[in-house]
């Protein structure tokens, strides 16, 4: 029976649209848990002013 | 010049270069035999361009006897990691998926070095594409640590650590996404800087993450570093992501020393993102070291470090995914196992934590520089402890624990490695200084001021030599 995990993660590269051998499938979803684990600290709210550190830069570039 | 010796430093090599001691030929021929009598047992070169090097010593001497030296690094040899660009050369990212290609112009960089009339001795082994970890699955062997071969090199800049440390090249270049720079540099005991992210075009470069990469060099002294950066900083409008930022003299404050400095040291940092006790008691000795010289060391608090690494590794497999996700749906099979699947873990992080990743980042950074209103450099650590053995390094698709040095490209901001010491094994250890958006002087003069009074660099590795 997959848990919640199992189909998330199945999904999750079902939509990467990679190919992950079967051998190599425990230790991948494995990861993924561990990295959307770390990445719940993104979930934390910041204010609507807290924008992206990459913007386009339009500022003058000098005289060259 | 016997090959037997390691290379004297870019500024002693340059010194005697102008008082003809010693010639560009010279210099070039120990490098080549220094490079081809060890690399059997460092990998550190996939390749050794000997010929190449050859014809541009004999330039670069009758350059310099004709009265038209270019400045210190003219005749000087050099070495590229395998992601730079040289004319001509293949750039195989330590990859079978570029086996084939050769650079149709220089990298930036390269042109910038080349142009200082130094003297390209080979390509340096790399982490593939810059990322992954030491892989025996791939074309060209992993470098080797030369304090001791079955210890890792650190990277993703191996062959460039282990080239400078084995005293075959005074500069390699290298880049840093991560710590790409400076972990080689830890665990070789060299000097590594990671210049302000935009001080040095990364155009030419195979690229592994637009927003974070850096490129830079790793030399054997702090001076070294300086005469290799006045040569690689400044605006490349062919970058998207070059700083137009004027380049100061980077020598001319190397030696006013730290007195009247006040320096920030990140103890609690290092000690909550696990530095052990060799590394820790030689950080405090550091800092022990500078207060002596007449800096005021302060502690400073910086954001915990798992903001920061949420941060790094949300953006750089994202964008470095976003670069290969092509070949990773199509041939998945040509990369090295390890490289593959943490390249592969970037195509599972959503576009809302990307950006989310972005705005963190953004305030990250701003804490950080606020602490440089009160501080003129911070020191901690770039490295938990000394290298692990080769056969122990972290091959996971997710990397038990990201590196210190990470935070530092985060921001953005410059930061260097140099060695703080030895472990009871005999492998060096090392701290990092770091400064405000492009106040790669002010490292370079705190750094400068700790080596000459520490005096690390005295020690090099032993390394047997055929006579």
């Amino acid at each position: 029976m997959p848990t919640p995990e199992d189909s998330e993660f199945a999904a999750a590269v079902r939509r990467a649209g990679l190919t992950i051998p079967p051998d190599r499938w425990e230790a991948m979803r494995a990861a993924y848990c561990d990295m959307q684990a770390l990445l719940q600290l993104l979930d934390d709210p910041l204010t609507y002013v807290d924008e992206p550190a990459v913007l386009p830069d339009l500022r003058p570039r000098g005289g060259r | 010049m016997k090959a037997q010796e390691p290379l004297p430093t870019i500024a002693e090599a340059s010194r005697r270069i102008a008082t003809g001691e010693v010639s560009p030929v010279e210099l070039a021929e120990a490098a080549l035999q220094r490079a081809a009598a060890l690399n059997d047992r460092l990998s550190a070169f996939i390749e050794i361009t000997a010929e190449r090097a050859r014809a541009a010593a004999k330039r670069a001497e009758a350059d310099i006897r004709g009265g038209r030296r270019r400045g210190p690094l003219h005749g000087i040899p050099y070495g590229l990691k395998d992601i730079y660009d040289a004319r001509g050369l293949r750039t195989t990212a330590h990859s079978r998926l570029l086996l084939d290609n050769i650079a149709a112009e220089d990298a930036a960089t390269t042109a910038r070095l080349e142009a200082a009339g130094m003297v390209l001795i080979g390509k340096l082994a790399t982490h593939e594409f810059a990322t992954g970890g030491p892989a025996f699955d791939l074309p060209f062997p992993p470098a080797r640590n030369p304090w001791n071969p079955a210890h890792f090199t650190g990277g993703s800049s191996s062959g460039s650590g282990a080239a400078v440390a084995a005293g075959i090249l005074p500069l390699a270049m290298g880049s840093d996404t991560g710590g790409s720079i400076r972990l080689p540099a830890a665990y070789c005991g060299t000097v590594g800087l990671k210049p302000t992210y935009g001080r040095v075009s990364r155009r030419g470069v195979v690229p592994l993450c637009y927003s974070l990469d850096t490129c830079g060099p790793l030399t054997w002294t702090v001076e070294d570093a300086a005469l290799a950066l006045q040569a690689l900083a400044g605006y490349d409008p062919r970058d998207p992501g070059s700083a137009d930022v004027p380049v100061p003299d980077y020598g001319a404050g190397l030696r006013r020393g730290v007195a009247g400095m006040r320096i920030g040291y990140a103890r609690r940092f290092s000690e909550d993102a696990g530095v052990g006790g060799e590394q820790q008691a030689a950080l405090d000795a550091a800092a022990q070291l500078l207060a002596g010289l007449g800096a005021e060391v302060i502690e400073v608090a910086l954001p915990p470090n798992d903001q920061f690494q949420a941060v790094a590794r949300t953006i750089s497999p994202s964008e470095s995914f976003a670069i290969h996700q092509d070949d990773l749906r199509k041939r998945p099979e040509l990369y090295a196992r390890v490289t593959r699947e943490r390249l592969m873990l970037g195509g599972f992080v959503t576009a809302a934590q990307y950006v989310q990743a972005q705005r963190l980042r953004r305030i990250l950074t701003a804490k950080v520089a606020a602490l440089f209103d009160a501080c003129d450099a911070l020191l901690t650590a770039v490295i938990p402890g000394p290298a692990p053995l080769l056969a122990d390094t972290d091959d996971g698709p997710w990397r038990r624990a990201q590196p210190i040095s990470s935070v530092f490209n985060v921001t953005g901001q410059p930061a260097l490695a140099l060695p703080c010491g030895f472990a009871a094994n005999g492998l060096p250890l090392s701290a990092q200084i770091v400064g405000r958006a492009f106040a790669e002087a002010t490292v370079l003069r705190v750094a400068h001021a700790y080596e000459q009074a520490a005096r690390w660099t005295s020690r090099r590795p032993a390394l047997a030599m055929p006579d």
